[in-house]
């Protein structure tokens, strides 16, 4: 009988019965010494001394075992995780389950921006539950940031009306020499209040093609007072100090620990958007984003 | 009766199955790249498309080719379906082949189902650094719980030359002090590899701690972190060695 039959035949039957507690294979005895003796050949240069299964975890739904390979002390240090087959003949440097959920790692990074901007009390733009959030990394001396960040402020928050919230971190280019300085101060002005930063803020982007390393400190200096509520004492305090660096280390981190390799990289709700983007573009990227409505977005 | 019956009728068709293999139809090419796509981490504006795919008729394995195309860049990557189609992989060991090494269908920019061993190389010894950015010095429980993110990025190169080996991360058992502290669980996220000196890829990593929800007791959660690299398939499938590294990440506890 053909296999496509008998599983056919079977197929009412087997459906009709209580799901069996699925049956992994064992790793006996023979399968772990050669195993063992085939990751002591792969790591067996490095290994100070002769390896060790230290844990064996085995996942009841996939049979799939998870081996952690040591060594004893006092040797060196040495510890590897590879993944056993259900066969038991593969071992594996990693299991990418193609049922498991998608948009993981979206929604990891997303936790990630949402509680790096409430814990660093990073200004948005745009209603603060607005159930979207685009996290742009850039720098204030990068002319497509800049176009970037008037097309956010301009079209899209508009646009989207109460849909999206828009924040910018810095990840100033070492090759740029003022934007460093320019995020700091930036951020000075967030710590008194969220207005002065964005006054800061656009005067940096809208004036970017103006600014440069000797006129950038007179350039504010000049523009500060006409900012309602903004003592500019405390700011040329602030910037001088260079209290705000480390804010502006930390965000060019997460910009690092996040991936990103370009100014400006936006992100959506997690998902990057590498490269150059037109409201029109990132509006309809809202709209196919996982768990949103396309005609609340699109509106 | 029929229940004992059932697996002698699945060995008989099992015996005739041993050397067909799963098919990678349709809707499973869909899942294999929308899960592709998850595991590279691509932009939302990124095409991805299998350039070409070989099965080993021997082991039923599938090595996917996979090109990727963002405005300006593109990529190339190689991932390996397992024979019951149901995960990924980067990389498959298989312990029956000697010398152990990773295997290789195709030569990931050629086409052809003809499987091709590894050329035989000299291993080599491949640094691998981790950098620990922005880890939080001390995080607040509130209500027995809290979540805390660290920003880690490992770094790899070959010696001798400018290519840049598939680095990574493995998080160790927790030391809590006191006791009373549990880590929950970790989670670690690769991103793409970066343009920094050394070459790496970075990880954001979560750590969830808890404690008894009137703890009032600071404490400490000390995690090692080690950093390891693998060669990527595209040099040929030749067995690097690898060298690793660890970091001790602490985590200050406090009751807030």
């Amino acid at each position: 009988m053909k296999p496509a039959i008998v599983l056919a035949t079977l197929a009412p039957i087997l459906a009709a019965l209580p799901a069996p507690a699925q049956q992994c294979r064992p790793v006996d005895d023979t399968t772990r010494a050669k195993v063992l003796a085939y990751a002591q050949g792969l790591y067996g240069n490095i290994a100070a001394a002769p390896l060790q299964i230290a844990n064996a975890a085995l996942d009841p739904a996939t049979c799939i075992y998870a081996l952690t390979f040591t060594t004893s002390p006092p040797a060196e240090p040495f510890r590897r995780q590879l993944f056993l087959s259900p066969d038991r003949r593969y071992l594996t440097t990693a299991v990418y389950d193609l049922h498991a959920p998608l948009g993981t790692r979206a929604a990891f990074l997303n936790r990630g921006f949402d509680a790096f901007l409430r814990q660093h009390h990073i200004p948005t733009l745009g209603a603060t539950d607005a159930p979207v959030l685009v996290t742009v990394f850039g720098d204030y001396q990068c002319a497509r940031c800049a176009a970037l960040a008037r097309m956010l402020r301009d079209e899209l928050v508009p646009s989207l009306n109460q849909r999206v919230r828009v924040a910018f971190l810095n990840h100033p280019s070492s090759r740029h020499d003022w934007a460093q300085t320019a995020a700091q101060a930036a951020a000075c002005a967030a710590t008194q209040t969220d207005a002065a930063y964005w006054a800061i803020h656009n005067f940096l982007i809208e004036n970017q093609d103006q600014l440069s390393a000797q006129n950038l400190a007179p350039g504010l200096d000049n523009f500060v007072p006409s900012i309602p509520g903004l003592d500019g004492d405390a700011l040329r305090a602030c910037i001088a100090s260079e209290e705000t660096k480390p804010e502006i280390e930390a965000e060019s981190n997460l910009a690092l620990a996040s991936g990103v390799t370009a100014r400006p990289t936006l992100f959506l709700n997690g998902y990057e958007w590498a490269g150059p983007a037109t409201a029109d573009q990132l509006r309809q990227a809202i709209a196919n984003l996982p768990g949103q409505a396309k005609t609340r977005a699109g509106r | 009766m029929l229940r004992a019956a059932l697996p002698i009728l699945l060995l008989l068709g099992a015996a005739e199955l041993s050397h067909a293999c799963v098919q990678f139809d349709g809707a499973a090419r869909a899942r294999a790249l929308a899960q592709a796509r998850e595991i590279l981490g691509l932009p939302l504006n990124t095409t991805l498309s299998i350039s070409t795919e070989a099965v080993d008729p021997n082991t039923c394995w599938i090595q996917l080719n996979l090109y990727a195309s963002t405005p300006g860049t593109t990529l190339r990557r190689v991932l390996f379906l397992s024979p019951d189609r149901a995960f990924l992989t980067s990389t498959v060991y298989d312990t029956q082949a000697s010398p152990p090494g990773p295997i290789l269908i195709v030569p990931a920019t050629d086409s052809g189902f003809l499987p091709v061993p590894p050329a035989p190389r000299p291993p080599a010894t491949v640094d691998a650094a981790l950098m620990a950015y922005a880890t939080p010095a001390e995080m607040s429980i509130r209500n027995g719980s809290a979540s805390v993110f660290a920003q880690l990025a490992v770094g790899a190169v070959a010696p001798g030359s400018n290519l840049h080996p598939a680095a990574a991360i493995s998080i160790g058992p927790p030391v809590c002090d006191p006791p009373s502290i549990r880590l929950v669980s970790t989670s670690a996220y690769t991103s793409r590899p970066m343009p920094v000196s050394p070459v790496g890829l970075s990880h954001l990593v979560e750590f969830k701690i808890r404690t008894a929800p009137d703890n009032a007791t600071p404490g400490v959660v000390r995690v090692t972190v080690h950093a390891y690299s693998y060669p990527p398939v595209e040099e040929g499938g030749c067995l690097r060695l690898i060298r690793g590294s660890e970091r001790i990440v602490t985590i200050r506890v406090r009751p807030q």
